[in-house]
């Protein structure tokens, strides 16, 4: 098992490097005028040069990646060219907000898209089309139009729950709570939509296998063969579809955040690259790859405890 | 326990619940005494040298004091600096300077330190920094100073009155710290704690503050919201007391009753800045640029993109400057008959093409397209990243392209438009017109000169179709039930002074 984790670092590290390195590079192909950027339409050539010259942006596009990658390395991210803020501190900022909305989303869809997953392949007949047909109309409908429903509903019509907004835990944990539950839960509609899908499908395989039967005719208890073994078997599809889901919900989680004004990573990423802030698009990138390798581990792991043939 | 008891239980732990977040909901709403405003953008650094106009005046004004105030109509008032002076020739304001003004860390504001700040601002290499390059700033004693500039300068006042004069602590001048954390003499003070960049910024009010009539909330937080369904969202269940919308999401706004404060700060349309027909040869010949300006259709373009909402135009001056004059809005009547021919008299018999950037709003370049299709100029759209627009139009290499400009005083119109080296002349087109009223303004640039030679400006860009404005773009700024404000002259949104509670 060391080996093989030892063996998931070593192709991370490597992952990490290699994205790191493309983003730089595209960062620089498609990079705009940062310091025009910065001092506004109306700053002179002079200005502009002046800035360029203060960023580093007059060196060698591989003098300029070594740098940053050399300080990477040593956890030295720098700071914004437009907030001047130091980068890790940004990210560290608002990475809760983005963790803690897919995390829970990721959650509370994990036990949603199961329970329906099962109940449409045990029951089968019009619980099976009922299940299959709202996790289609699940998937169809946008998250954002969703957002915008809740909020409309719940926050403005109602006034239950706050439109946008984030609020620290350690702040108030009540309001902490409120402000989560509508991003939340547009979040987690589409997710559960594909996650039932993957987990009804897997689990009528598995009750189709021949040692379900054997179970069957043992008599030993459907409800403990379905929760015990069943689930079991086939826990790893499911897994596997919610760890892409998560990944995904990383980057979708912007559309979330900005309808919700959650200072998250997803609308640091997308305002950072639309500006051009190589640094901080940078750092957002190692973070976001750093957490997508993590996560695929962490689902290795499950699946080999859940499977000891996986780990082989 | 039975089907109709677990129903029953059912309901009543909904009911519970949502008995339990109705509760919850006045703690949503900010306190009378809080001003919770949503920005569309945050500070870049916190040094006032990188201070810019539009949407990021209030942030810089909750801390820091200029040495002239700007009433919401456009006129000056004594702040920092209790008069002011400027000589005949506008390239140099003498200001006498308050006493007994305390910056939030202890440090006394004075000549020396109203110095230093001028100097750090014409050296900082800020978005403003060119409004008074190579300046020099003389102290004469502890509560005078002179600014003396290269150029004449009618209007100093205004940029003392916006970007150029924020006073920051001396102890934190110069310092990295103030790039993210602000220390000045202003009505509020910096919640560090409270405020994270890009989120928020929240200061409170400064006790010790010289002029309590500018305080009137004890908390004042700027949301940085850059969607404007989560700015209207946050304004209708009352997260935030004001915003700017637009106009797609302004008739639901005014649907429930919130306030709306209209005004016409940009004009949009159409520059072209290859008047000497080096890259379009077409465009070097007026009847051509008429043309264009005939061709278009700024009704139906207004319908389109705005909602039918703004003020149809064929000037680049507002109707609140001294440059305006009522008979050119209606210089360029739509009229395809008319374009054809100026096209023929132009040597452009039967149009010609045209390349552009592509507006971000698609709808804008399909219909605009469409509307210079019909009198035979094909545009070729050039697509560009939104965020990247403003630069390919400064690099020089397009002829023509569709912006959205800032309704300046006439000055700061003038150095933007008209002047050889005006941030959007961008291929230095000179003319004898423009250039026989800068030297008149060289020579006399009292006010009355100003406005004359202004209204002679404004006729040659009309008349020679060097900018060719489709309407003036309504900024619609909405306030809840319980904040009001005013309009500020020439600027984006409100000044932060201006709000009040309504007492509601």
């Amino acid at each position: 098992m060391i080996a093989f984790i030892a063996r998931r670092f070593g192709s991370g590290a490597l992952l990490l490097l290699i994205i790191t390195t493309i983003a730089y590079f595209l960062m620089f192909f498609s990079a705009t005028n940062v310091a025009m950027n910065i001092l506004g339409e109306d700053a002179t050539s002079e200005a502009i040069l002046a800035k360029q010259q203060e960023l580093g942006l007059d060196l060698p596009i591989f003098e300029r990646y070594w740098a940053w990658l050399t300080h990477a390395v040593t956890g030295d991210f720098g700071i914004s060219w437009f907030t001047n803020e130091d980068i890790v501190k940004t990210i560290l900022a608002r990475l809760p907000i983005t963790m803690t909305l897919v995390i829970g989303a990721i959650l509370i869809a994990a036990v949603l898209a199961t329970i329906l997953g099962m109940t449409a392949a045990v029951k089968g007949g019009a619980v099976d089309r009922l299940v299959q047909f709202l996790a289609i109309a699940g998937f169809a409908v946008p998250n954002f139009v969703v957002a915008i429903f809740l909020v409309t509903m719940f926050a403005i019509n109602w006034a239950l729950l706050p439109a946008t907004g984030w609020v620290p835990i350690e702040e108030d944990p009540t309001q902490w709570f409120l402000s989560l539950v509508l991003p939340t839960s547009a979040l987690v509609l589409a997710t559960v939509a594909s996650a039932a899908q993957q987990i009804r499908s897997a689990i009528k395989a598995v009750l189709e296998k021949d040692w379900v039967r054997t179970l069957t005719s043992r008599g030993i208890p459907r409800r403990e063969i379905l929760f015990k073994h069943v689930l079991r078997s086939a826990a790893p599809a499911g897994l596997t579809v919610l760890s892409l889901q998560f990944v995904g919900m990383l980057g979708g989680a912007v559309i979330i955040e900005s309808i919700f004004a959650l200072p998250g990573l997803g609308s640091l990423a997308v305002e950072s690259t639309s500006k051009g802030d190589t640094p901080v698009v940078m750092g957002v990138v190692v973070f976001t790859v750093v957490i997508v390798i993590l996560v695929n581990l962490v689902v290795d792991l499950i699946n080999g405890w859940l499977n000891p043939k996986v780990r082989v | 326990m039975n089907l109709s008891k677990r129903i029953g239980a059912g309901l009543v732990a909904l009911a519970l619940a949502g008995s339990a977040l109705t509760g919850a909901t006045p703690a949503l709403a900010a306190n009378k005494t809080d001003l919770v405003l949503g920005s569309l953008l945050d500070v870049k650094s916190w040094d006032p040298s990188q201070a810019d106009i539009g949407h990021m005046a209030p942030l810089y004004q909750a801390v820091y004091d200029n040495l002239i105030l700007r009433t919401p109509d456009g006129k000056y008032k004594p702040n920092l600096a209790t008069s002011w002076k400027l000589n005949a020739d506008n390239t140099e304001m003498t200001l006498k300077l308050r006493t007994g003004v305390k910056f939030t860390d202890g440090a006394s504001f004075d000549a020396t330190v109203a110095k230093a700040n001028l100097d750090n601002f014409i050296k900082g290499n800020g978005p403003q920094a060119g409004t008074m390059a190579g300046a020099t700033v003389a102290v004469v004693d502890s509560t005078t100073i002179t600014i003396k500039l290269v150029d004449p300068n009618p209007e100093l006042a205004y940029y003392l009155s916006t970007t150029d004069s924020y006073m920051a602590s001396p102890k934190a001048l110069g310092t990295a710290g103030l790039k993210t954390t602000p220390v000045g003499s202003g009505p509020y003070i910096f919640d560090a704690a409270a405020s994270s960049a890009g989120a928020q910024e929240v200061f409170t009010a400064n006790p010790n503050y010289w002029d309590k009539s500018k305080i009137k909330f004890k908390k004042v937080t700027f949301k940085v919201m850059s969607d404007v369904t989560a700015r209207l969202n946050a304004l209708l269940s009352g997260q935030i007391d004001a915003t700017l919308l637009d106009t797609k999401t302004s008739p639901t706004a005014k649907s429930r009753k919130m306030t709306q404060y209209l005004s016409n700060v940009d004009w949009q349309g159409l520059l072209i800045f290859d008047r000497a027909g080096k890259i379009n040869p077409a465009l070097k010949n007026v009847k051509v640029r008429q043309a264009i300006a005939h061709a278009i259709n700024r009704p139906a373009l207004l319908k389109a993109l705005q909602n039918g909402q703004g003020e149809l135009t064929n000037q680049v001056f507002a109707k609140s400057s001294p440059a305006y004059d009522t008979a050119l809005d209606k210089r360029y009547p739509f009229d395809i008959k008319k374009a054809k021919q100026l096209l023929t008299e132009g040597n452009a018999t039967g149009g010609f093409d045209l390349t552009m950037p592509a507006w971000p709003d698609p709808t804008m370049n399909a219909v605009l397209g469409d509307q210079l299709k019909a009198v035979g100029i094909n545009v070729t759209w050039v697509q560009t990243p939104a965020a990247d627009y403003r630069n390919a139009l400064k690099t020089g290499k397009y002829a023509a392209g569709l912006f959205q400009l800032f309704q300046g005083t006439p000055w700061v119109a003038i150095n933007q438009m008209a002047t050889p080296n005006g941030s959007w002349n961008i291929l230095k087109s000179t003319d004898p017109v423009i250039d026989k009223a800068l030297n008149s303004l060289k020579d006399n640039a009292s006010e009355k000169n100003l406005n004359a030679q202004a209204k002679v400006i404004n006729k040659f860009l009309t008349e020679s179709a060097w900018y060719i404005p489709f309407y003036r773009v309504p900024q619609l700024f909405f306030t809840g039930p319980r904040v009001k404000t005013a309009n500020q002259a020439q600027n984006a949104i409100p000044y932060l002074y201006s709000y009040a509670p309504t007492g509601k």
